[in-house]
């Protein structure tokens, strides 16, 4: 299950928990991991203000997971992270990032990603099931990771506007399954339900601060 | 796309238990060792139904708790889900697909919430038939002293299934038994369902070369019980895992 990092007991890590994600979860990987994260559900801590690393785990509806950031001030704190700090985003939280999503009226991201998560029989080429659910391979790392959504973003959508990204082929169409910003991360799959490639993808990410 | 192969595990109270066409349970095992085992063999994901549970409890919730915090994989849960509390604290606890019986589902708007809160792929519909036809199936009732089963035709059943992100077919006629599947009542689902949302089948699988054929009806996945749990040539227990690698 891999070695403890060295500095994994130093690293502050938050887990945003605004009832719409499987936070213990996320923070049961960490916590093997040799990590302490903390789970938060408002931004007004010192906890936050001090962290290293922020995740936001989702699972969840897009509009659901903003208005209740919304309402603990996370939105505020997401937008003017400091320049050390680290954003990652999973599934629903990493859809925040996006400009907007086609999941429910008037939903408006945080526009870190200049794009729009879409319903994936509006994904270029999707004909496969939705929800779509399993494992899938990244085309660059080649990692396989437990995916399940009905939304995701278009790769071809994001080749023009200069971010980092790995995505899934599914048949003819290609999705979005991890984008990088800045400091801001986010993964469609979940690390924390894919076993042994999300203990590596956890280790990998944490490593790097 | 994997073919997932998911282990089917009954639980009742503390303990894993597994019996022949849901009847007949005996022990298997504790829930933190199996699912241990399952972790450490890098499985698709788990599928946990309790078919014993009226009501869950805080206590019921911390012992599947305290077993899930051993695996790091998907997992489903059914039985004694029936508000949006108990969603929302097995959820908490690393659960993050429901399993509901489709003879409960009508006047249910529990599902309804699930999917607004978490999102479609959150529920899961689990159509147990007894036998079949072409109108439809006949699905075994737990609710009714008198009734063993309930006729659903297929285009009820098709409604239904559009609310669900995942639809789990089991044939209880070949639960337990490692006997083989009914390969008609695949091409009956086959033709009838498959084509929106993942659809899984459960009931009778022996071996690699069962899945693969299940694959080839066009299926997402399938559940396994009792090949995984007594994986040794002898029927004794001895957890195991194989999936349509062959």
């Amino acid at each position: 299950m891999g070695l403890v990092s060295r500095g994994a007991t130093l690293t502050k890590i938050a887990i945003i928990d605004v009832n719409t994600g499987n936070s213990a979860a996320v923070q049961n990987m960490l916590n093997h991991l040799g990590y302490n994260a903390t789970i938060l559900c408002d931004a007004g801590s010192r906890e936050a203000e001090q962290s290293d690393v922020v995740i936001l785990p989702g699972v969840g509806n897009f509009n659901s997971v903003m208005q209740a950031l919304e309402k603990h001030n996370w939105i505020n704190f997401l937008d003017n992270l400091s320049g050390a700090q680290k954003f990652l985003g999973i599934c629903v939280g990493y859809q925040i990032l996006f400009s907007d999503s086609a999941e429910g009226a008037n939903s408006k991201g945080l526009n870190i990603i200049p794009a729009k998560v879409v319903g994936l029989n509006d994904v270029r080429s999707f004909t496969s099931n939705i929800p779509n659910v399993g494992w899938f391979e990244e085309e660059k790392s080649k990692e396989k990771y437990y995916f399940t959504h009905s939304y995701g973003a278009d790769a071809e959508q994001i080749e023009v506007s200069g971010v980092d990204f790995d995505y899934i082929q599914i048949g003819k169409s290609k999705i979005i399954s991890r984008v990088n910003k800045g400091n801001y991360y986010g993964v469609q799959f979940h690390p924390e339900k894919s076993g042994l490639a999300g203990f590596r993808f956890f280790e990998d990410f944490l490593n790097d601060i | 796309m994997t073919f997932r192969c998911i282990p089917s595990l009954i639980i009742n109270g503390p303990n894993f238990v597994k019996g022949q066409q849901f009847k007949n349970h005996i022990y298997v095992g504790d829930p933190n060792n199996v699912l241990k085992i399952f972790n450490d063999n890098d499985v698709h994901e788990v599928s946990i139904v309790d078919p014993f549970i009226r009501d869950l409890t805080k206590q019921q919730i911390a012992l599947l708790g305290k077993a899930f915090s051993n695996c790091f994989l998907p997992i489903s849960y059914g039985g004694g889900v029936k508000k949006l509390s108990d969603v929302r604290e097995l959820n908490k606890v690393g659960a993050e697909k429901f399993i509901f019986e489709i003879e409960n589902i009508k006047d249910n708007d529990l599902t309804q919430t699930v999917s607004t809160e978490l999102g479609k792929q959150a529920n899961i519909l689990h159509v147990p038939f007894l036998n079949y036809n072409s109108g439809g199936l006949n699905i075994r009732s737990s609710r009714s002293l008198f009734r063993r089963s309930i006729f659903l035709d297929w285009s009820y059943i098709k409604d239904i299934c559009v609310n669900f992100g995942e639809v789990i077919f089991t044939d209880v006629r070949k639960e337990g038994l490692r006997s083989g599947f009914d390969q008609n009542a695949l091409t009956m689902i086959s033709s009838e369902i498959i084509g929106q949302q993942p659809i899984l089948y459960q009931g009778g699988v022996s071996c690699k070369t069962d899945l693969k054929k299940i694959r080839n009806y066009g299926f997402s996945g399938a559940l396994v019980g009792a090949a995984y749990l007594y994986s040794s040539k002898n029927k004794s227990v001895n957890v195991g895992f194989f999936d349509d690698d062959v």
